[in-house]
């Protein structure tokens, strides 16, 4: 979708058309999934069904183009998981539960993996498991939410510089985590959930 | 010892994805495997219950969005449409029936007049002369006792002080109103609905408790007063007006006081015609006095 198209389907979302609002959903609906489970894989589904009645609710005071909507979409994304990070760290116990280990391949499926052949996902989750929280966000909204240096500062509430250095920073401490040893080792250890070691 | 940082279109094109490899320095090649790979469409098993998220947001975008080009008071207008021709209809009824009466000798064209005057009055779109010409016909009978402080050059006010219909209805008019401020929780003399009364009062030299309090002595005593063939009309007349009291002021309680201000004339009136003048042709009071009351009440509410 370019902007042009975008405009048209936003004035006839904004007006109630059923079918525009379907486009927008399609347009980002699988990056911010992707973006939700590896920010919080367990709550992924939770989480993005309030996202989007969040941006259904403040659709109509929208005004932007698509990359602003996009921006937009995963500023409330990344508020929601806030907001769920900040509730589950209130709980007295939070254990992990058997599906996420269940879902997971065992060490002997890591063995043969190159990290040529990665599945997006696990090449997510090993850039959010090995980075410090603000570089792997800053990768994973460049990468998956496909946003500008200008967009995910909006997004993080930074400067543009700050998330050019960080960007830098993220693909230099990458380099030296895969430079440590093979890949199936830094995989064996993504058992750990993300949520484990972040915020 | 300042950092060493890549060339911003390196590290730009990598995240991207759209570095050539051949482009990629041999220290990031492992880091360029990660990120192309992070880079791959999502799959179907990612999109588990997407059908339904996307089914509640556009169900949601569709409740959120405004209704387009329809104004408040369109709705309005359209319900009132019909009211209008109603109370033509019914307006035409009358006079038919009037005029048969006549024709045929009959002896209640006193009554039917008034009827006629009624719903005319209330349709607010009558003349002066309309109503001169029928209060000429209905002197014969004797004039209102309650009070009654409009000004004697008003035409209007003069017709109605000789006309007993106009003049009970009157009273029974001022009687709703006065009832539904004293029993209102919510006593604000700046609703529309009230300020007759505070003008009334004014008039009088009172304040508004105590002209209500004597408006209701007065009316209570007529009840008392009147026989067995008053106890109909007057019943019935009380009857709709605290009946009528309690529907308004529930209907009218979720509504715009500011759409009440506008449109209560034309409302009322189309509502009175249409509602009240087949049902109550026997009852020549209780047209107008149950509304009046159930609006001033329903206003006291709001306000």
């Amino acid at each position: 979708m370019d902007d042009l198209t975008f405009g048209g389907v936003m004035v006839a979302a904004k007006a109630g058309d059923q079918r525009a609002a379907e486009l927008l959903f399609l347009e980002l609906h699988p990056q911010l999934v992707r973006f939700l489970r590896v920010s919080e894989p367990r709550m992924a589904d939770d989480l993005a069904g309030e996202v989007w009645l969040a941006v259904a609710r403040g659709l109509r005071a929208f005004d932007g183009d698509l990359a602003g909507f996009r921006a937009w979409v995963f500023s409330i994304a990344r508020r929601r998981v806030a907001d769920h990070r900040r509730t589950a760290m209130r709980r007295a116990t939070d254990p992990v539960d058997e599906d996420f280990f269940r879902d997971r391949p065992v060490a002997d499926d890591t063995a043969g993996q190159s990290l040529a052949h990665l599945s997006a996902q696990v090449a997510l989750d090993l850039i959010a498991r090995s980075l410090p929280v603000d570089q792997a966000e800053v990768l994973t909204l460049r990468i998956v939410a496909d946003l500008d240096v200008a967009h995910v500062a909006t997004v993080m509430g930074h400067t543009s510089n700050w998330v050019r250095v960080t960007q830098h920073r993220a693909l230099r401490h990458l380099a030296t985590v895969l430079a440590k040893g093979p890949a199936e080792e830094i995989l064996d250890d993504r058992v750990i959930p993300t949520r484990a070691r972040t915020i | 010892m300042t950092e060493q940082l890549f060339p911003d279109d390196i590290a730009n094109g990598l995240v991207d994805g759209t570095l050539p490899a051949a482009a990629v320095p041999a220290s990031l090649h492992d880091v360029a495997d990660v990120l192309r790979a992070a880079h791959q469409a999502v799959t179907e098993d990612e999109l588990k219950g997407m059908a339904a998220l996307m089914q509640r947001f556009t169900a949601e975008v569709a409740v959120e969005s405004p209704p387009a080009t329809i104004h408040r008071s369109s709705p309005m207008f359209n319900a009132r449409i019909p009211r209008r021709v109603a109370a033509m209809v019914a307006v035409t009824l009358l006079a038919a029936g009037t005029a048969a009466a006549a024709s045929s000798g009959g002896a209640f064209s006193s009554s039917a007049s008034s009827r006629f005057e009624d719903v005319v009055l209330l349709e607010g779109s009558t003349t002066t002369e309309v109503v001169e010409e029928e209060s000429t016909t209905t002197t014969t009978e004797a004039p209102d006792e309650t009070t009654t402080t409009e000004t004697p050059d008003d035409e209007t006010a003069t017709t109605e002080a000789s006309d007993s219909d106009e003049g009970e209805r009157e009273d029974s008019h001022l009687y709703g109103k006065c009832t539904a401020f004293t029993n209102g929780t919510a006593k604000n003399l700046q609703n529309p609905a009230f300020s007759e009364l505070q003008d009334e009062a004014d008039a009088a030299g009172i304040s508004v408790d105590d002209y209500c309090a004597m408006v209701i002595d007065t009316h209570r005593a007529d009840d008392d007063a009147s026989g067995d063939a008053d106890d109909d009309a007057s019943g019935h007349a009380d009857d709709d007006a605290s009946d009528d009291a309690d529907d308004d002021a529930s209907d009218h309680a979720d509504d715009d006081a500011s759409d009440h201000a506008d449109d209560d004339a034309s409302d009322h009136a189309d509502d009175d015609a249409s509602d009240n003048g087949s049902d109550h042709a026997g009852n020549s009071n209780s047209n107008s006095n149950g509304n009046g009351n159930g609006h001033g009440n329903g206003h006291g509410k709001n306000g």
